[in-house]
């Protein structure tokens, strides 16, 4: 592996060896063994967690690479945005992302870059379970931070009053993962403010956003567009 | 029987069979054969049927589907059977309608099981593998059958329960939606800091792996009683781990409490005897 390559290159074991990879907080361990593997995974201050794996020899080869969450993750900025009406803002709130443990094609685990706590999106008869995740979202991108996916996100209140931004939905799992200029990006995210839904997403890209410059795609979406579109159908039909 | 008797019964039995139409005695055999195939067939097709339905919808409609064909190609092949013996079907159906009648008197009960059974298949309360609450029986659907639903209790008992009941009774789904919420009532001090006391339950809360960021867990301060203040903490958590949710929030907050010094207020009671010296015969 040259020194160069990014830290989710695949790596490649004999028998016996091990190679260790820190991504912020979250320190991870892969040994292959003679028939087996073996994972530590320590984040922060936490005690490890060692899991032994049957899974097949795979070639020896062992990825650790970034996905994002398949739900929504909800931000709650410490300090609200508040949005007089028609006003629209570009903001870039920073969420955290899985780190994939592959031994070969097979997903052996994946592990959050930080903890997040889990949180219901939607109404309390149907929804689904997504992450809440409390953060800033400056009008800038913030320091780069390598357990962060920087999400451009534009707001547009179309609603006819004031609105008091607590809660900002991004939706994670239908969002593709770019790396460029040292940080990981996700495309941009459009949400829409009204008087009575509050923030929706209401678009999502393709691309890597603009700030990012030069990016290289990392992930595709875990739940592309068109199932997230036929959840949408089925969930309106169902109401 | 006297050995004198034995003719007379063979001469009823040869009776019996020589006067037993001629459609039974040649077609016998084609349509028992038919009957043996045709209700091995239909258990294969319902299963089947039953199977590929389960991965399209829920467990629910898959057992009703695949009962419905059973019973639909059974009826289906015993009438066949019944054409293969030579049985005029306009007459039996005719005597269906008399002894639905006649059966109807004698079996009112089960016929309103059956009925209340239609009407809980269209309502739906509740579906297989839900935690329902009927009167003072908690369990999950095990089953939905024609006359009752069965239970198994979570001490793993088997409870039957007649539709009749089910319609009438309150039932209570547990498992309906996806999220719980929890009520805890604890009491503090009369004279503790409610404020400060907020503060540290929220954040025991916050710290509980189980209990939801959304909705947002509330602590709200209730009402005044003997002692002290009753406080309500509120907190979401997912159905499915609702006791595991139940568990963590007591513990958590109960010793977030405690490492606070906040006195928690309980039903127990102080009795407090103040001794006043000689004017009750003691010298402290």
């Amino acid at each position: 592996m040259s020194a160069a390559a990014p830290w989710w290159a695949p790596r490649v074991l004999s028998p016996g060896e091990a190679t260790d990879w820190l991504v912020g907080a979250v320190a991870v361990r892969v040994t292959r063994h003679a028939l087996d593997w073996e994972v530590s995974v320590r984040r922060g201050d936490e005690p490890e967690v060692t899991t032994r794996l049957a899974l097949a020899d795979g070639g020896g080869q062992v990825t650790v690479a970034p996905v994002l969450p398949a739900g929504t993750i909800l931000v709650c900025p410490p300090s609200p945005w508040v949005l007089p009406p028609g006003r629209s803002m570009t903001c870039f709130p920073a969420v955290p992302f899985f780190l994939r443990i592959c031994v070969g094609p097979e997903v052996a685990m994946e592990v959050p870059s930080r903890a997040m706590r889990r949180a219901w999106i939607g109404p309390t008869t149907a929804g689904s379970l997504g992450h809440a995740w409390v953060a800033d979202a400056p009008t800038r991108p913030g320091p780069a931070e390598p357990d962060l996916v920087v999400v451009p996100t534009e707001l547009v209140h179309r609603g006819g009053h004031t609105w008091t931004l607590t809660r900002l939905p991004v939706p994670a799992g239908a969002l593709r993962l770019f790396a460029a200029a040292g940080r990981l990006w996700a495309p941009e995210v459009t949400v829409t403010i009204t008087d009575d839904d509050g923030p929706r997403v209401s678009a999502v890209a393709d691309a890597a956003p603009v700030e990012a410059g030069a990016a290289i795609a990392l992930a595709e979406p875990r739940r592309p567009g068109i199932h997230a579109f036929a959840e949408r159908v089925i969930e309106g039909l169902l109401r | 029987m006297s050995p004198d008797a034995l003719p007379d019964v063979s001469t009823a039995v040869t009776s019996l069979v020589e006067n037993v139409p001629s459609g039974i005695r040649e077609n016998w055999l084609p349509a028992l054969l038919f009957l043996v195939v045709g209700t091995a067939v239909a258990r294969v097709v319902s299963q089947v049927l039953g199977r590929v339905a389960g991965r399209w919808t829920s467990p629910h409609y898959a057992s009703l589907m695949g009962r419905s064909t059973w019973y639909g190609l059974l009826a289906l092949v015993v009438t066949g059977a019944l054409r293969e013996l030579g049985f005029d079907l306009s007459v039996v159906l005719g005597l269906a309608g008399v002894a639905t009648v006649a059966v109807g008197f004698a079996a009112q009960t089960s016929m309103s099981n059956v009925i209340s059974g239609l009407f809980l298949l269209v309502e739906r309360p509740f579906e297989l593998g839900d935690v329902v609450r009927v009167e003072q029986t908690t369990g999950v659907v095990t089953s939905i059958d024609l006359l009752s639903v069965k239970l198994r209790t979570f001490d793993n008992l088997f409870v039957r329960i007649p539709n009749e009941t089910l319609v009438k009774a309150e039932l209570t789904n547990l498992t309906r939606y996806p999220v719980r919420r929890l009520d805890l009532l604890v009491g503090v001090d009369v004279d503790a800091d409610l404020e400060r006391v907020r503060t540290v339950t929220l954040a025991a809360l916050a710290a509980c792996q189980s209990v939801l960021a959304e909705p947002a867990p509330r602590v709200l301060f209730t009402g005044v009683v003997d002692q002290g203040v009753t406080m309500s903490v509120i907190a979401w958590g997912e159905t499915a781990s609702y006791l595991e949710l139940r568990d963590e929030v007591v513990v958590r907050v109960m010793a977030a409490l405690r490492a606070e010094q906040v006195p928690v207020w309980s039903s127990r009671r102080v009795v407090r005897v103040e001794m006043l010296g000689e004017e009750h015969g003691t010298n402290a």
